[in-house]
């Protein structure tokens, strides 16, 4: 192992545990051992869950953790460092959920003392948590019941008289435990995938506030800050960094539209005429801005924004990202753009993943179209492509579970079952049982082979190989699109491993920079060795971590599968007549050899051994 | 004889110039089959984007392709007349 010095920084070292069944609070010191070896983030995090929770234990029961935790890097001069991570067992793939939101919760909670909080049991009351460098209460206020996400923060900022608090939240969704729930903090800044803020909701915990003025130490505080400029600096200069920083993720809406990955009405066909108007150049034009940004954050992306025409003129609400601007516009078939930004916000509102709405809403939509359902399976709704009334009555539905949307709320997956064969056809979804990211990926690999392999519900690798280079994995070039899937496994593999490091930093992933700046921040500022190789090594131990710990809820291969829309061909555009079918299984049998895994998946004890998890 | 559409999407369009949103587009004359960097050449506004893409902020960070294919042999990928070329900045994923 590596040498941990006295004057480690970074880490405050300390975890919050809050019972909510008994109301008890304690601290407990986090081990220098356990920060070298799981860093951070989704790392400790899991690692805190593998151990405490019961095998196959249900999501929504009390003894289920909900576990908050922040990185290294989070509050400190590194640009985009006010990411949290949320663990927890999902209730969507019954297994590990993990989920990142950026904004400023992740540096207020280490400026409140704390490098994770872990919360289990169950409030007799819905509750929220206030947690700050002087004292940690749980309150309970019925108040809160049925506030939406950004009423929920407003109002406890307002009655807590702490401007300068980042409040993490649930809807009505989170409440009335809809299994695709999220968790909305700073604003519309969310951690969303696999049902976390259903978990929140089974526990009565409305919110937490954290707040603090408690700084974050450093090791070698000369070296940090010229690492830190270094890092803003070439945040900046990338052509990336200015696109999202100028147009948001929008900025490549129409990048995907064009080359065939855009998901429009269901994947039953990749193409959308009016994604100019969708695209962000265009975008910003049209609405009024106010810039947001994030704890440390050169790119300075996020903004409220304000619609100028159209029938919800005046609205004000966070800007959406891409993945909100195509679920709530192609995928559903709208081609208004101010009616995609109305419902993302109430989507944002009600406290719900985006991705499994949309591609719930759209099946429900192709399942009309094509008459497997009807008005009588929909409570009377007579719905078409694009009816936004209709689907935003099924939206309002699915977060109070009231009629149809009892089951809606159940995601894609478990709906696709209820209504049968023809459904569960149409659906798209992986075999875990969730949503995959708001692309067509069957004409992208990276992203289908690294959604279907997915261990925690998100992308394996974060972004596609054939479309990213990584220099710093030796891939100068990105891999050419269907020419050798061994040599896409391959490299999506060395990603997965990367950016499940990146998760563990506590930043953001589009202010992430090459390892070998990022390893020497991090040495800097903690005072420990690290270097790129241990850094994959670290994206590698928490990536079979996460295998280990999905085994004991139940896992097997089966789960490693895509449903069948997404074995399709893409039905027309530039990656028209593209299948994975027949290379699907062969990739996801060499990725395990790869992770020194057995033909089962299940990491081999050499492999343990090797990644010290033996 | 044909010709072959180039089309530029922003943040790359306004670094030519483009004030408004939307694509920078302009036409190339050409016969038979011609590389990237052979068709750019041919037009003022090309020129400028060849330029540009020889720097390391932008030949790194943009995505060539040819009627929505990704092409992966960037200035040197052959077209034909009837084609269209476009330009995008790199998505990183999201």
């Amino acid at each position: 192992m590596l040498n941990i010095p006295k004057n480690y920084g970074g880490y405050k070292g300390k975890l919050l545990r809050v019972d909510l069944t008994d109301s008890e609070i304690t601290e407990e010191e986090i081990s220098p051992e356990k920060m070298e070896k799981f860093v951070g983030g989704v790392g400790l995090g899991s690692s805190i869950l593998r151990e405490e929770i019961e095998d196959e234990v249900d999501a929504f029961a009390p003894e289920n953790r909900l576990i908050f935790f922040t990185g290294p890097f989070a509050g400190t001069k590194v640009p985009g460092s006010g990411t949290y991570s949320v663990v927890t067992k999902g209730p969507l793939t019954e297994m590990f959920g993990g989920a990142q939101a950026n904004g400023w919760f992740g540096a207020r909670m280490k400026f409140a003392g704390y490098d994770g909080i872990v919360f289990h049991g169950k409030a007799s009351e819905l509750s929220y948590v206030l947690v700050t460098d002087e004292d940690v209460q749980i309150k309970t206020d019925p108040e809160l019941a049925g506030k939406d996400t950004y009423e929920t923060q407003e109002y406890l900022k307002e009655k807590l008289a702490m401007p300068k608090s980042s409040v993490a939240c649930i809807g009505p969704a989170g409440e009335n435990e809809v299994r695709f729930a999220n968790i909305a903090s700073d604003g519309g800044h969310f951690a969303s995938t696999n049902g976390i803020g259903a978990v929140m909701g089974s526990k009565n915990l409305k919110a937490v506030v954290v707040a603090g003025d408690e700084g974050v130490p450093v090791a070698n505080e000369e070296r940090f800050d010229e690492l830190a400029k270094e890092w803003q600096k070439e945040v900046n200069e990338t052509l990336m960094g200015a696109t999202v920083s100028q147009y948001g993720t929008n900025g490549f809406f129409s990048a995907a539209a064009e080359t065939g990955w855009l998901p429009v009405k269901n994947l039953t066909t990749d193409i959308f005429e009016k994604h100019p108007e969708f695209n962000g150049d265009s975008l910003r034009e049209k609405l009024d801005l106010d810039r947001t940004p994030c704890h440390a954050c050169p790119l300075e992306h996020c903004n409220e924004v304000q619609l100028k025409e159209g029938r919800h003129e005046g609205l004000k609400t966070d800007e959406p990202e891409y993945e909100g601007m195509a679920a709530f516009g192609p995928l559903i078939g709208n081609d208004d753009y101010t009616e995609a930004i109305y419902l993302n916000d109430l989507n944002d509102r009600l406290g719900m993943d985006l991705k499994e709405m949309g591609f719930t809403l759209s099946l429900i939509l192709e399942c009309v179209e094509n008459g497997v359902l009807d008005e009588e399976d929909l409570d009377g709704l007579d719905l078409d492509w694009g009816d936004i009334d209709g689907v935003e009555k099924l939206m309002k539905n699915i977060a109070h579970r009231e009629g149809v949307g009892d089951m809606l709320a159940e995601g894609v997956y478990r709906t696709a079952k209820n209504f049968g064969e023809d459904a569960l056809d149409k659906a798209v979804y992986t075999h875990e049982g969730i949503a995959p990211h708001i692309h067509d990926p069957r004409g992208l690999w990276g992203y289908l082979f690294g959604q279907t392999i997915s261990n925690m519900g998100s992308i394996e690798g974060f972004s596609p190989a054939e479309l990213v280079p990584q220099p710093d994995l030796g891939m100068d070039e990105p891999v050419e699109k269907y020419k050798d899937p061994y040599e896409l496994v391959e490299a999506q593999g060395e990603m997965a491993k990367k950016y499940y490091f990146v998760d563990n930093l506590g930043t953001c992933f589009f202010t992430s920079v090459d390892l070998s700046l990022m390893t020497e921040a991090l040495e800097a500022l903690t005072g420990m060795e690290y270097s790129k190789e241990e850094a994959l090594k670290q994206g590698h131990r928490t990536m079979t971590s996460s295998r280990l710990l999905n085994i004991s809820q139940g896992w097997s291969k089966e789960e490693d599968k895509a449903s069948e829309r997404l074995l399709e061909p893409c039905p027309d555009g530039p990656n028209e007549g593209v299948s994975i079918r027949e290379d699907i299984d062969e990739m996801v049998d060499y990725h395990y050899r790869r992770m020194g895994w057995d033909e089962k998946g299940h990491p081999k004890k050499e492999t343990l051994k090797e990644l010290g998890l033996d | 004889m044909g010709r072959v559409k180039v089309k530029v999407y922003q943040p790359l369009a306004s670094e030519m110039g483009r004030e408004k949103s939307g694509p920078l587009e302009f036409q190339v004359d050409l016969h038979g089959e011609m590389s990237i960097e052979q068709v750019l050449s041919l037009h003022e506004v090309g020129e400028g984007l060849l330029s540009l893409l020889k720097t390391s902020e932008w030949s790194d960070n943009i995505m060539i392709a040819l009627e929505g294919e990704i092409n992966y042999d960037g200035l040197s990928a052959k077209v034909s007349a009837g084609e269209e070329i476009q330009f995008f900045p790199l998505y990183g994923g999201g």
